[in-house]
């Protein structure tokens, strides 16, 4: 008996697994051990986070430029020069203070001076080194570490992502080319803002392409 | 010559707790350093940074034993 219907096979479209490879905008990879104290890393190699899925590719690694350190850089230059000038000055002015220490305090607490010196460039380093925004394929991350005690980690995906803009004022800012990132999110997520990043307005063109490139 | 004698051991003894607060503020860093690479794993950095985050600890504890004998 003749078939009435014939119903035509369709093929099954095979679903692809395989992620897009994501293209960034006129950005060098500058990939490299050196290049991991930089505050601008595209594609770093040996970097990792703690919710990292194992298909998830770090795209970008962010922290606040180098520039902002100036501060405790200068800060703690001053700190290791400042016993050369103070203890002559002290022995002239203040000779009842120096005849009453004895060779042991004043060898104790030099020591103790280039202790919190080292400290004091430790303590900023492991601020400005930890404070990193990392900028993957499905997501951005925001890593904040406040005096050593506080640390808040927040990410959220780049599909949920409404709105990304830069902002940057000032002639220190635009001679150094550095600014803050604001992410807004849909719904309950939380805004970010990158505080003082290297060149916002590529930041802002890599996460745009980024979500475009969203399947 | 006693008020000289007691001043001079409140003044260690200020400087020792001043000495031992510092050694918990680098306990402290040593706890962050390694409380934060497992946030964050940045493999060229990440040792080097760990040694100095130790010997600033091991150089403040040893500071503070040789306050203790020396002063």
């Amino acid at each position: 008996m003749p078939d009435i219907y014939v119903a035509p096979h369709h093929k099954e479209k095979k679903k692809t697994t395989q992620t897009k490879e994501v293209v960034l905008p006129n950005v060098k990879s500058r990939a490299g051990p050196h290049y991991m104290l930089s505050s601008f890393v595209v594609r770093p190699t040996g970097v990792r986070f703690e919710t990292q899925e194992n298909t998830e590719e770090v795209v970008l690694l962010l922290r606040r430029h180098f520039i902002t350190n100036t501060p405790w850089v200068i800060g703690t230059l001053l700190l290791i020069v400042f016993p050369f000038f103070a203890v002559p000055m002290m022995s002239i002015f203040m000779q009842q203070v120096i005849s009453f220490l004895s060779p042991a305090w004043i060898g104790i607490l030099t020591l103790f001076w280039y202790l919190v010196t080292f400290g004091f460039l430790l303590f900023n380093f492991v601020d400005w080194y930890f404070n990193v925004y990392i900028i993957t394929d499905k997501r951005v991350v925001d890593v904040d570490l406040i005096a050593l005690i506080y640390k808040e980690i927040s990410s959220a995906e780049l599909d949920k992502i409404e709105d990304v803009t830069y902002r940057q004022g000032g002639a220190w800012l635009t001679i150094f080319n550095y600014g803050d990132v604001l992410i807004q999110t849909a719904g309950t997520h939380p805004n970010f803002e990158f505080s003082a990043v290297a060149n916002p307005n590529k930041v802002v063109s890599v996460i745009t392409q980024l979500i475009e490139q969203i399947p | 010559m006693e008020f000289i004698s007691i001043s001079q051991t409140l003044v260690k003894l200020l400087f020792l707790l001043l000495l031992g607060v510092y050694v918990v503020f680098a306990a402290i860093m040593v706890r962050q350093e390694q409380l934060m690479s497992r946030v964050v794993v940045i493999e060229a950095v990440a040792p080097i940074l760990r040694v100095l985050i130790w010997l600033h600890l091991i150089f403040s504890v040893a500071l503070f034993f040789l306050a203790l004998i020396l002063l």
